[in-house]
């Protein structure tokens, strides 16, 4: 059962395997993303930054009209040790379900189609990925 | 035609594994270059003018404004400094001139950590035949 204060996603199913997922919302330079209602975005706890945005998002919003230094970039790395250089602008994050508003960075690479919430994203919450209900909760 | 040397060592590495993916053929070495120059480019970015000068910008005022506003958010557009903000709601909101392909917000005082570990969700589009 869930209490007043609790709110649910359910699992994205984006390659066949269903996956926990928390709706965001993105504030750019240039707008938000999604540009009405939240935007569900996976949760990979492989990924330590805060969020990962695809290529073509992150230009999308106008997070190029934010960016770090490029002596803050970071270095990414896979698991399978394939490095890559990450672009990262500072932006607004909200989770208009829980009425939350996080300040984190953003990143990118080239060729990355993928978005992401990491670690960093997750860090202060407190989450139930119900597995048997494939929802993921916010408390 | 790219020509250039590179340690002997490395070149044999590389001609071996390329005739051994490619085949014992002409083109083997020049297909698996290909492939090595385009995750190169992968990894690196081409520098923008209007990009550059913001980054040159940020390395003239940064320790100044690390001493005097940290905490702070900082605009750097058209090669200058903007402005400081209290918040980042706020430095987002400053006008953006028409056209402008680039700006640059930090908070005064924060060094991200430089690396980010992408797990295995990570991917990206194909650099082609590799």
């Amino acid at each position: 059962m869930e209490s007043q204060s609790e709110v649910c996603w359910d699992y994205l199913k984006p390659d066949g395997r269903k996956a926990p997922a928390l709706g965001l919302v993105v504030q750019g330079t240039l707008g938000t993303l999604p540009g009405k209602g939240e935007m569900l975005t996976r949760i990979d706890t492989g990924y330590d930054g805060f969020l990962l945005l695809s290529e073509d998002n992150y230009k999308h919003v106008g997070l190029h009209l934010s960016e770090l230094p490029r002596r803050y970039w970071p270095e990414g790395e896979t698991v399978t040790g394939e490095a890559f250089k990450l672009r990262r602008a500072l932006a607004l994050v909200y989770v208009p379900k829980a009425g939350l508003k996080l300040e984190g960075y953003i990143d990118t690479f080239q060729g990355n189609t993928e978005n992401l919430t990491g670690l960093d994203f997750i860090k202060t919450m407190k989450l139930l990925l119900n597995g048997p209900s494939q929802q993921t909760c916010l408390t | 035609m790219i020509k250039g040397s590179i340690a002997k060592e490395i070149e044999e590495i590389f001609r071996r594994r390329a005739m051994e993916k490619y085949g014992y053929s002409k083109g083997a070495v020049s297909r698996a270059l290909e492939a090595a120059i385009k995750l190169w480019l992968r990894y690196e970015y081409e520098l923008k003018e209007e990009e550059g000068l913001n980054n040159k910008a940020f390395e003239e005022v940064v320790d100044e404004l690390e001493a005097k506003s940290p905490g702070g958010h900082a605009v750097i557009a058209e090669g200058k400094l903007v402005g400081v903000y209290k918040s980042l709601e706020e430095a987002v909101k400053t006008r953006v001139k028409e056209g402008a392909s680039h700006r640059i917000i930090f908070k005064i005082g924060e060094k991200p950590s430089p690396k980010v570990r992408l797990g295995w969700r990570a991917k990206v589009k194909s650099v082609g035949i590799t």
